[in-house]
Parts: C-alpha cells; sequence; structure tokens
C-alpha cells in the first residue's frame, strides 16, 4: 500500500511545471536525437549528464526517463521514411516499415509505430511500477557472494550477446574492468594503476567516460564518413497529410490488444536481462509476433503488424531495463548505463536498499516513463509533418554543435581540463573499438560495474578467511553461477555460430 | 597467411597491439603493489594481476583470429582515418588552450575549424569565410547561453578581459 501511495506521488511530482517542462523537453529531445542518423537517445542523455548537478535528483530521472522512452520511439521515424534507422533498436521497423513508405501507406506506419511504441511504453512503466517492490525485496535476499556472482553473471550475459566474436567481447569487458580499477583501491587506501600521474589517483570520472564512449566517438565516426556530410536524404513514397496522422480504432483492432500485450511484455521481459537491449527485444518480439501471425505472407513485404512488434516491444524494454540497474545497480543496456551513471554522480546508490527506503526518490522517473508513452502519438499528431525534415539538418553544423557541449560537458563534470583530456582518449579509443567491430558497451559496462565485482568478490573471500568455496556453498550465489552455465549452453552451444542476428551488427554501434 | 600482412588484418592488428602496450605497463604497476594475495585475502593487486592474465589470453585468441580468417574482397569497407585524426588533433589543440583564452574565443575557433573540417560552405570565397565565422560565432554564443543561463555554470573566461 505504501508503494502505491509513493507512485501516485510520483505521478503528483510530473504534475508540477517545471518538472513537466523537463519531462516534455526531455522526450522531444529524446525523439529528436533518436530521429537523426547518427544521434541516439543515449547521447542525448549522456549530453545532458553536467546539467543534472544543477537539478534536483528526482527531474533529473524524470528528464532522463522521458529521453530514454522518446529516444526509443524516435528511431523508427527515419527507420520508416527513409529506410535508416534512427536507432539500433530500429532494425527490424525499418525492414518492414519502409515498404510499406515506399508504397505510399508511410502515414499507416508511423501511426502503428506510434501506437505500439505508447502501448509498449505504458505496459513496460505499469510493469516496472508493479513489480519493482517485490522485486526489491527479493533483491534483499542476495547476500555478499550472491551479487558478486550476479554481477559476474551480468558481465557473462553482455560478453554471450556478442557471441560472433566472443574474444573481442571478453577484451572490450576487461577493458572496462581494467580503467575502473584505476586510482584508489576499492578496499584498502592504496593508489594503484596510476601509471605515476598524480591527476590518476582520483580515478577516471564517469562523467568523461560516458561523454567520451557516445559523443566524442560519434563525431569521429561522423568525420570519418565526410562525404556523407552533406548527404540530405530523400523520403520514399507521397507526400502525408496532417489529418492522417491521427491514430485510428482501426489501427488498434487491426494489431489487437492482446498482440500489444504479448509484444510489451516480451519487450519488458527482455529488458530485465543485462545487455540484451531494445535491439533484442525487437529482434525477440519481431520474430515471435512472424512465428504465431495469421498473416504470415506480409512479413518481409511491408507488415505493420511487424513494425508494432518491434516498436512495442523495444519501448516496453525501457521498463524492464531499469529493473536490474534499480535493484541491483546492474545496468540493462546503455541507457539505463547512463541513467546509473546519473544517480551515482547526485550520489544516491542504487540496490535493494534505494528501493526500499527511497522509493518515492525513483517513481516520478517511473511515472515519466508512463506519461512519455503517452505523448508518442499526440506528439505525432502534432508534429508528424516536421518528421520528413529531421533527416535535412545539417550535419556539420549539428556535430560542431555536440561537439562542443560534449567538451564543455566534461570540463563542467570537475571544472578542469584534465577531464576533457580523459573524454577525449576514452572517445578515441571508443571509436577505435567500433571500427574494429569491439563491443563498446561491454567496455561501459564492466568500466560501471567493475568496482562492485571487486568489492563484492574481495569482502566475500574476507568473511570466510579466503575460502572461495563460498561462491559454491551460498545458495544465491550457486544460482547465479549455475545461469551462466546454462546462459553459456544456450546462447554458445545452442545456437549456431555463424548465425547472425540484427542486433549483432547493432552491438558495436553504441 | 602467407607470410604477406594485408592491410585490413594491419588495421585489426591495431587494437589487439595497443591492448598489449596497456596491459603490459598495466601489469607492470600491478605487480610493483606487491603480492596479489596477502594474510590469505586477495590484496589490491590481485584484480589487476588476474584481469592482466584474462587480457592477454583474450588478445592472443584475437591475433590468431585475424591471421586464421581468410581477407575477402566483399568486407566492410572501414572508415577513411584522416578526418578522425584531424578532429581529434583540433580538439587537443582547443582542450589546450580551453583555459587560457576562455570559452568564447576557443570556442568559436574550434567550432570554426569544424564546421571547415566538416565542409560547411566549403568554398574559399569571401562568401564562404564570412558564413562560417558568423555561424562559429552563433553557436559558440548559444552553447554559452544554454550553459551559463539555462543552468548557471561558470565557464573560463578570457583572462585579459578579465
Amino acid at each position: 500500500m505504501e508503494q502505491l501511495f509513493d507512485v501516485l506521488h510520483g505521478f503528483e511530482v510530473i504534475t508540477r511545471p517545471t518538472v513537466f517542462l523537463y519531462m516534455v523537453g526531455g522526450f522531444l529531445t529524446g525523439v529528436l536525437f533518436a530521429a537523426i542518423p547518427g544521434l541516439t537517445g543515449t547521447l542525448a542523455i549522456a549530453l545532458l549528464l553536467p546539467v543534472t548537478y544543477t537539478l534536483d535528483i528526482s527531474t533529473s530521472l524524470v528528464m532522463c526517463a522521458s529521453i530514454f522512452m522518446g529516444g526509443q520511439y524516435g528511431g523508427s521515424i527515419t527507420a520508416i521514411t527513409v529506410n535508416i534507422p534512427g536507432a539500433p533498436s530500429a532494425v527490424m521497423t525499418a525492414f518492414e516499415g519502409n515498404i510499406l513508405m515506399r508504397r505510399g501507406e508511410g502515414a499507416n506506419a508511423l501511426r502503428q509505430a506510434a501506437l505500439a511504441s505508447a502501448f509498449g511504453g505504458v505496459i513496460g512503466a505499469i510493469m516496472l511500477m508493479a513489480l519493482s517492490p517485490f522485486v526489491a525485496k527479493a533483491a534483499l535476499l542476495v547476500q555478499t557472494p550472491g551479487k558478486f556472482s550476479l554481477i559476474l553473471f551480468a558481465l557473462f550475459v553482455i560478453i554471450l550477446s556478442y557471441r560472433a566474436e566472443l574474444a573481442k567481447g571478453v577484451i572490450a569487458t576487461v577493458l572496462g574492468l581494467m580503467v575502473a580499477t584505476i586510482g584508489i583501491d576499492v578496499a584498502s587506501p592504496v593508489a594503484r594503476q596510476t601509471f605515476g600521474i598524480p591527476r590518476l589517483i582520483e580515478g577516471i570520472d564517469l562523467m568523461a567516460v560516458l561523454i567520451g564512449a557516445f559523443a566524442v566517438n560519434e563525431l569521429l565516426s561522423q568525420a570519418g564518413q565526410k562525404y556523407e556530410m552533406h548527404n540530405v536524404f530523400r523520403a520514399s513514397g507521397q507526400a502525408i497529410r496532417r489529418r492522417e496522422f491521427v491514430p485510428k480504432w482501426s489501427d488498434v483492432r487491426n494489431i489487437g490488444f492482446f498482440n500489444y500485450l504479448k509484444f510489451g511484455v516480451i519487450g519488458y521481459f527482455v529488458g530485465v536481462l543485462p545487455g540484451a537491449g531494445g535491439s533484442s527485444a525487437a529482434f525477440i518480439s519481431y520474430a515471435e509476433a512472424r512465428r504465431s501471425s495469421s498473416r504470415p505472407a506480409e512479413y518481409g513485404n511491408g507488415s505493420v503488424e511487424g513494425v508494432a512488434a518491434a516498436e512495442g516491444s523495444n519501448n516496453a524494454m525501457c521498463g524492464g531495463s531499469l529493473v536490474p540497474m534499480l535493484s541491483f545497480g546492474i545496468p540493462g543496456d546503455t541507457t539505463s548505463a547512463v541513467i546509473l551513471g546519473v544517480l551515482i554522480i547526485n550520489g544516491v546508490q542504487p540496490g535493494p536498499h534505494l528501493m526500499s527506503t527511497q522509493f518515492e526518490l525513483i517513481t516520478p522517473m517511473m511515472a515519466a516513463l508512463f506519461i512519455s508513452a503517452l505523448l508518442i502519438p499526440i506528439v505525432l499528431m502534432l508534429a508528424g509533418s516536421y518528421y520528413l525534415h529531421l533527416v535535412s539538418i545539417n550535419k556539420a553544423i549539428l556535430f560542431s554543435s555536440i561537439a562542443i557541449v560534449a567538451m564543455t560537458g566534461a570540463y563542467v563534470s570537475t571544472f578542469s581540463a584534465f577531464q576533457m583530456i580523459t573524454a577525449l582518449i576514452v572517445g578515441v579509443v571508443a571509436y577505435m573499438m567500433r571500427e574494429l567491430r569491439y563491443p563498446v558497451v561491454s567496455f561501459l559496462l564492466g568500466f560501471i560495474l567493475g568496482p562492485d565485482l571487486e568489492v563484492y568478490f574481495r569482502r566475500s573471500l574476507a568473511i570466510n578467511d579466503g575460502d572461495p568455496m563460498i561462491f559454491i556453498t551460498s545458495m544465491d550465489s550457486l544460482f547465479f553461477l549455475a545461469m551462466i552455465g546454462v546462459f553459456f549452453y544456450f546462447m554458445v552451444f545452442r545456437q549456431s555460430s555463424d548465425e547472425s542476428t540484427p542486433e549483432d551488427g547493432a552491438a558495436y554501434k553504441s | 597467411m602467407r607470410g604477406i600482412i594485408k592491410g585490413t588484418q594491419l588495421r585489426q592488428l591495431c587494437f589487439p597491439l595497443l591492448v598489449f602496450i596497456f596491459v603490459t605497463a598495466y601489469l607492470v604497476d600491478a605487480v610493483s603493489l606487491g603480492r596479489p594475495i596477502k594474510h590469505g585475502a586477495p590484496s589490491a593487486s590481485f584484480m589487476p594481476i588476474l584481469l592482466s592474465i584474462i587480457m592477454y589470453i583474450a588478445t592472443t585468441v584475437v591475433v590468431f583470429g585475424i591471421f586464421s580468417t581468410k581477407t575477402s574482397g566483399d568486407e566492410k569497407q572501414l572508415s577513411n582515418f584522416s578526418a578522425p585524426i584531424l578532429v581529434v588533433a583540433i580538439t587537443a589543440i582547443y582542450i589546450g588552450i580551453f583555459v587560457q583564452f576562455g570559452f568564447e574565443i576557443s570556442t568559436a575557433l574550434y567550432v570554426y575549424a569544424l564546421l571547415t573540417l566538416f565542409g560547411y560552405s566549403a568554398n574559399r570565397s569571401i562568401g564562404g569565410v564570412v558564413k562560417r565565422v558568423l555561424l562559429s560565432l552563433l553557436i559558440t554564443l548559444v552553447i554559452y547561453a544554454f550553459f551559463a543561463f539555462g543552468f548557471g555554470v561558470q565557464l573560463p573566461t578570457f583572462e585579459g578581459w578579465a
């Protein structure tokens, strides 16, 4: 009952004019960033990270949640209109949606993407609000050895999700873990891995890493594709009139409530898995929709149901990916990793304690996910006709501006040029990784989870006189270790090694 | 592998080589911290040493993979690296002058350089230069307003103006 009041309090918070403005502004920023090829909602949050210092934590989280929701949806716009997925999670949407666009059914595809995104987002947010208290209670049962094994499990899943090149996944993840060890030791007052550079005693700042991994990386990548700077993508198909963007009841009936619910539930639970993300959610949901469809012949030839499956699922993933992040401090995808950064930077430690004693702090964020999802079809009706112009924004101006915001943001984190240098170095490394197909997201999650992994490992051994058997004799730990085995079996042995899925390719992008 | 290292393989080898150098320096630093296990429990050097060993193994596997994979003509075209290197150089200079020259001057110069590099109004006519200068000033002003007035962040200013 107390949790219900906290949730209602969350909705009350976002009705406050200032918070509401940040929510709407965040949502539109997310849509805009995701709709422009090369930019993502995650990049938007990373760029706005420094300004969260000046906001209270609830407002910051509301803004992040609405960018997250807008960012998941926005990728579908250019996916449908010009066949360029604005976000990796919109690959399947592009596959089906652009065929519809070229057939002159673009408005139908855009309406369905918006409706499914709204349904999926709402389902994900409701499940997050309803299940979070129970997950938090379960999280309290996990002891120190179990926490170590859980983080190890998360890192394994992240590595295994890039099964095409496991060794590269290992290198990326371990590199993140290594960078996380720079600075003061987590269990003793010893400076380590500083390479004789005194500034490194403080460690590597999370903000600089996030800005480097997303903003600088993207800037360098776009510079490498200079020839595309003046490309103005042309939307295929005929012009769409404003009234065609108004969702119809027949659109809902065409897909059916049960299917929307199914796509949403799939997206939510895929989101809960560490490292899975929106691309996996969209692909799995699309595959399930195709398998169970009464109109299978439409798939591959412009299926509205396929668009709905992908979009409904990747927006529901928003709610799911926040579950492990809030309950255990383990992000489900890159965006929730950046939101985790917002929490840490603002002095809030995610985990069962946060969920049980400071639940009211995060309920505005949950409410923002819910309301932002409802904004999707409304914004389509009001601004749908402008969507077609998003791709013609001059990239030279865009990326010059992003470079300044990123560098200034890195400076603002500690008011030191050293963080700008760190962001630049991380950006260069991330760019090299991306070009050579090493998953940057693994590096990032390794960096974020590294300190906790080491703390729980050493604490577990300390309380058991250095005997590693504690990880086997502790039931919660054994459970997560067994899960590693199960995942390894299903994701490596049961999958043919040459099988390629869209999420494999998308993973390298961010 | 026929004794010849192809261009794509060389590019693929760059990153493992950098990782190898980093890990070696990292391991030397870790070893200098002392024994990995003290009084029966892992010490500060335990995790860095363990990670270094894992990294050496993974790097070796990747390097073997690069040499054992047949390269074909239809591989993904890797990006041109000259423009990214220029962006890194320009950004490094920007960071170098940021505090001394202040946000306004350094940022305007940085934006101008980036616009030129990205080919905005690429012609060398006076008009093109003026267009880039005006745009650089406008972007600098807008972003200054965003940070300074929007969020109350104090940015460095040119000391000569103080």
